[in-house]
């Protein structure tokens, strides 16, 4: 007993040991990191790397020195020599806008090493011309000798208050061809800048990249100077330049450390074994990386809105939430979610039980026909029904005028309301609560559907009684699920909305958005209504999770037996046809025709209209390489994501670990959380305000997109290792493999057609990704998805339409070819 | 002999001359980012026209409306006002933006020869050098003859938003993010007042794009639009549309669009000579025709009009005129009125 007691006791010590030290480091690192953040604060200057490149620059201007200006000084009389210094120096009291005098203390080293660095800057490079006319002179140690001759002329010309010393004219007249006239043109100021210049390969005084840093760290020319000033004075050393620059970096490196001890020492004093365990190294990366990347942002844009401008005001949300176009928006965005959620889920579930429980003829061609909206970007749909249902000349507007024989010039549907606004977003979002309840019926225990039937009730009442009670946590989940969808989507909102002056929090978050400053604050503003909304979704999806033992799951997959349908086969396999038709064959019809077009408002077939120049379009140089983008961020979204998915999925499924289910709530908050605002939320953080400056780069809208659909990923991944049961692992080790070739021979195999539609279900909405996309794209990282709502907004409709039936025929062939690889096992 | 002679010898210095033209900007080099509200559709013909006569310089064009630029610039200054762009040239619509920039010292000085004599009549452009008018946009009206009988429609921008038969079957762009459009509303709501604005709320103006309204013309779910001329003169000459543009004869609003250089230690590239050079060449005839060739109106003095429109010179004399003064300092309370009286639902 004492024997075994007294290893664990003693590896608690060095456990302890080693966090304690840990913990100290990560203490000593925070505290460095708030004073270094202290010392840039009570700086005057713009940039924390202000004194960083101070000091590389003066690295450059001594080099310049020793190398060039020093022997070229050295090369002339002792008189011209002390008359150039002086005009240096006094040159460079002009720059700084400072008397002479203050400049007496310094040598004639720090003068010439002070004024290169000044005029590094602030004077622009020499003109191509001038510098093709001097590389032609050859020879630049004449050219320097002559110079600083003449800069001596000059100086004491100035000194004896005279006209241009004609001993200057002399010199330059020295130089034959243009490069005479450059320096015969040149005043005092531009024949020392040329002087310092010779020494440089590229006529610049100093590296350009180096000084224009220099520059937009000292924020103004006064600071510069004073940088300079104290840098030549050497009060500035390399580490404390190296700590103030990096304060933010080592701040936040040392909360994380801080936290991530903390959370260490909790798994272990709960799990009591104090032994180390891999796996919390997994469960910390992952939390570290949500911390920083998600819950930072969001942290930060709840902060802002309740200090906009570094004090407690309320002004900003008073302001924002009495103001009745905001009001309308809210309310707007409320209904539309809400009432998209109603009838999605409403359409959703019969449509998964009839393709999933029943008999219905042609089912697996519906589940692909409902998936298919998942595909495709959902303003393509708004795209379609603008044109269907305009209330002046919609083409189902003017069928239904004709068939009724109304006489009317308006409607008598309009989509630019928020009926149409529910329409559009239902017939996109409904396939999000039609998959959450599919793969639930897969995963329900048929027996007790069996057990109905067999105790005499029908299919509906069997359906009403048993199949809906059990369905019941998972169709809340499938209808939250769309009602977040709904209220974070803006591009339905922004095609069919605006026109009819139905605004969402969406639509106006990124108009305030375009509005500058102010317009980011109120963005801010707004965002929180949206994440409050996001929580208390994920608040009701907890509590009905918390009720997932009411679905009863087998061991083993099961194989459900389909209800015959009898009498009712053919009527509802017309009524889902026929909805099929509505939502989905008419639309996309739509689009496709339209893409034929020239002239959207005329027939295809009439003269002169039918095209292919639109599908053309598509192979120009921008589209190929958005696509290209779209194709590489969705991939590595995907595969980051599919990672992720299934160490979560083993941590979940397959151990007890403590720990484990804190990254599983991190990423479905991000789910949960909408598109604009993570958006939002990192481009107010990832700018170097924290140490990281992921603005403008692919790594920002990867991560934007990994944490929004992370999810989708690990949820798919998680439920199918549940359905694996863990006796197969257990003789797969038993017969001696390891835990890695069990997972590789045994669990990765059998689970692989779920990681291939866990990989899809992440790649296909970042593949198309438009609200994040919208906000934080650059000239180099537009998207397939971007350009399409650029097309359809600001360039040719038509044009838009083909892009649009190019993704989704794209999307469907990869969708086929993927099928085929995993021999039809694989579906979303 | 002497004529073969005389023909090499006029093939060589056919061929220099050639290779020296060609070779006249060989030496601008490295690389400039250039923020712009054109269309898509310019800025391809623009960056093609750019390789060829800046053969080692690499132009990367940023798109975007003016709004969102704004915004993507004011979050690029930071809250101080300080922070690095990641352009080096700005060529978005209105010259009260270039007033803010030049304000906060954002602007690099670019010297032209003779400005005075060389912009058209009228066209402003700043004294020092810190911003020059490069294309004139002009704000029409637009309809689809195909679909409705030009007499029954506006003549004017006054009838467009009074007239009760064009209720809910007009659209025009958003000035919260189109430049054009926040220029236009100031023009029209200094000749009439904020009551235009009631106006074009109560006749239920739809506000979108450009490409969207122009397919409602089309479509004829929209009687006329509000719109940009060139967008009307692409589709004509491109796509032998019929849309047709009506100047209305209450005046048309010419929105210069100028081009600025943003100062070098506030610039992405800070690549001065090739902004110079660039900005030189787009006030040149060459450029010039290029803002032709993308159906805007011309700059310099003497230039033809866009494909299909009217003389410049004579729309110049019936341009309402924007107040760039009170575009840049009321531009907040333009755009509140604007709101409440058109976007909000009532």
């Amino acid at each position: 007993m004492t024997a075994t007691k007294r290893p664990r006791s003693r590896s608690k010590k060095i456990l302890i040991g080693i966090l304690s030290l840990v913990m100290l480091g990560s203490l000593l690192l925070t505290a460095a990191g708030i004073n270094g953040i202290h010392e840039q604060n009570s700086s005057v200057y713009a940039g924390e790397d202000i004194w960083a490149q101070a000091l590389a620059l003066s690295g450059e201007a001594g080099n310049l020195y020793r190398l060039s200006v020093s022997p070229a000084l050295q090369r002339q009389e002792e008189g011209t020599r002390t008359a150039c210094t002086a005009a240096a120096r006094k040159m460079l009291a002009e720059s700084w806008g400072q008397p002479e005098e203050s400049l007496a203390g310094f040598s004639e080293e720090q003068v010439w090493k002070m004024l290169s660095m000044t005029w590094s800057y602030s004077r622009r490079k020499l003109s191509s011309s001038d510098r093709k006319a001097l590389d032609a002179l050859g020879d630049r140690t004449a050219l320097q000798d002559q110079l600083l001759r003449m800069i001596a002329a000059g100086s004491q010309a100035a000194a004896e208050a005279a006209p241009a010393s004609a001993e200057a004219a002399t010199a330059a007249a020295e130089t034959q061809g243009a490069g005479s006239s450059v320096l015969e043109n040149a005043d005092q100021e531009k024949r020392t800048q040329i002087f310092l210049a010779s020494g440089q390969e590229d006529w610049a005084v100093l590296n350009r990249e180096t000084a224009m840093a220099f520059s937009r760290a000292a924020g103004s020319d006064g600071n510069a100077a004073e940088a300079i000033r104290e840098v030549t004075d050497g009060r500035i050393s390399a580490v404390r330049a190296w700590v103030i620059q990096h304060a933010r970096t080592v701040l936040l490196a040392g909360i994380l450390m801080t936290l991530d001890t903390l959370l260490l020492f909790i798994f272990l004093h709960s799990d009591r074994s104090w032994k180390m365990d891999f796996k919390w190294i997994l469960i910390l990366v992952m939390v570290d990386f949500l911390l920083l990347f998600q819950l930072l942002p969001l942290v930060y844009l709840c902060v802002k809105a309740f200090f906009p401008d570094g004090s407690f005001s309320l002004e900003t949300f008073t302001r924002l939430y009495t103001y009745r176009m905001n009001w309308q928006a809210l309310t707007n965005t409320l209904i539309a979610s809400a009432g998209t959620m109603a009838l999605g889920t409403l359409i959703a579930f019969p449509l998964a039980w009839l393709v999933g429980r029943s008999n219905l003829y042609g089912r697996k061609f519906f589940r692909f026909l409902f998936v298919m909206t998942y595909m495709v970007p959902p303003y393509v749909g708004a795209m379609a029904w603008l044109r269907l249902l305009n209330r002046n000349v919609g083409t189902v507007n003017l069928a239904l005028r004709g068939l009724f024989g109304l006489q009317i010039t308006e409607g008598p549907l309009n989509i630019y309301s928020l009926g149409g606004l529910i329409w559009v977003l239902t017939t996109f979002y409904f396939p999000y609560a039609f998959i959450t309840i599919s793969r639930a019926m897969e995963k329900m225990d048929p027996t007790l559907e069996e057990a109905s039937r067999a105790s005499g009730a029908n299919p509906l009442t069997t359906v009403i009684r048993v199949t809906l009670p059990m369905m019941t946590p998972s169709l809340i989940a499938g209808a939250l699920l769309v009602f977040i969808c709904a209220a974070s989507c803006y591009g339905i909102p922004s095609i069919i909305g605006a026109p009819g002056n139905v605004h969402t929090v969406t639509t106006r978050i990124v108009e305030y958005y375009g509005m500058g400053v102010k317009g980011i604050n109120d963005a801010t503003g707004l965002a929180v209504f949206l994440i409050a909304l996001a929580l208390l979704v994920l608040f009701i999806s907890d509590l009905i999770l918390a009720r997932k033992q009411y679905i009863t799951v087998s061991g083993k997959s099961t194989r459900p037996a389909r209800v015959d349908l009898r009498r009712w086969r053919i009527p509802l396999t017309v009524l889902v046809s026929l909805f099929c038709l509505i939502a989905v064959g008419i639309p996309f019809a739509t689009v496709l025709v339209t893409s034929f077009k020239t002239d959207v408002g005329k027939n295809l077939f009439e003269a002169g209209n039918f095209t292919f120049s639109q599908w053309q379009s598509l192979f120009r140089g921008e589209t190929l390489d958005c696509l290209k983008n779209s194709l590489i961020f969705g991939a590595v979204t995907a595969t980051a994501g599919i990672i992720v998915s299934c160490t979560m999925g083993y941590l979940t499924q397959r151990t007890r670990i403590r720990g484990r289910k804190l990254p599983d709530f991190l990423i479905t908050l991000g789910s949960g959380t909408p598109s604009v605002v993570i958006a939002l939320g990192l481009i107010m953080t990832m700018r170097g305000q924290f140490g990281i400056d992921l603005y403008y780069t692919a790594a920002i809208l990867i991560i934007a997109y990994l944490i929004k659909y992370l999810m989708m990923g690990m949820r798919t991944v998680s439920s199918a290792m549940s359905q694996i049961h863990v006796s197969l692992e257990e003789s797969s080790q038993i017969s001696g493999a390891g835990w890695l070739k069990t997972m590789l021979r045994i669990t990765g195999p059998l689970i692989f057609p779920s990681i291939a539609a866990g990989w899809f279900l992440i790649f296909i909405p970042s593949f198309y990704e438009l609200s994040m996309t919208t906000l934080l794209y650059s000239p180099d990282t537009k998207t397939i998805g971007f350009q399409l709502y650029q097309y359809w907004t600001y360039t040719s409709q038509p044009q838009a339409c083909a892009m649009a039936s190019g993704i989704l025929l794209m999307i469907v062939l990869l969708n086929f070819i993927l099928h085929r690889l995993t021999k039809g096992e694989f579906s979303i | 002999m002497k004529k073969m002679l005389a023909a090499v010898l006029s093939l060589v210095l056919m061929l220099s001359v050639f290779s020296g033209a060609l070779a006249v900007n060989e030496d601008i080099d490295g690389k400039i980012v250039i923020y712009t509200s054109m269309y898509q559709f310019e800025i391809d013909k623009m960056t093609e026209a750019l390789k060829q006569e800046f053969p080692n310089l690499e132009v990367s064009f940023f798109y975007g409306g003016t709004g969102d630029l704004q915004t993507k610039i004011a979050g690029e200054m930071g809250d101080q006002h300080n922070g690095v762009l990641s352009c080096d040239m700005l060529m978005v619509a209105e010259p009260a933006y270039s007033l803010e920039l030049k304000d906060y010292g954002y602007l690099e000085k670019m010297p032209v020869d003779a400005p005075e004599t060389l912009f058209r009549e009228g066209l402003s452009f700043d004294p020092e050098g810190y911003w020059y008018p490069v294309r004139t946009l002009n704000m029409v009206l637009a309809y689809n003859p195909e679909k409705y009988k030009a007499e029954e429609l506006p003549k004017t921008y006054q009838a467009f938003a009074e007239d009760a038969g064009m209720q809910g079957m007009i659209s025009m762009s958003n000035p919260l993010t189109s430049g054009t459009a926040m220029a236009a509303i100031v023009a029209l709501s200094d000749k009439y007042g904020y009551e235009y604005f009631d106006a074009l709320g109560k006749n239920k103006v739809m506000i979108e794009s450009g490409s969207t309204a122009l397919a409602k013309l089309q479509t004829g779910e929209c009687k006329m639009i509000m719109i940009l001329e060139e967008s009307v003169l692409r589709i004509r000459k491109e796509e032998g549309s019929k849309i047709s543009v009506v100047y209305p004869e209450d005046g048309v609003i010419l929105i210069p669009s100028t081009v600025m250089t943003i100062a070098e230690n506030k610039s992405a590239n800070a690549n001065l000579d090739a902004c110079e050079a660039v900005t030189k060449w787009l006030l040149s005839e060459a450029g010039q025709n290029h803002i032709l060739d993308g159906y805007m109106h011309s700059v310099l003095k003497g230039m033809p009009c866009p494909y299909d429109s009217i003389d410049t010179d004579e729309l110049a004399k019936k341009d309402m005129g924007v107040n760039w003064e009170r575009c840049y300092h009321d531009r907040e309370e333009i755009r509140t009125k604007f709101q409440e009286a058109v976007t909000l639902s009532k």
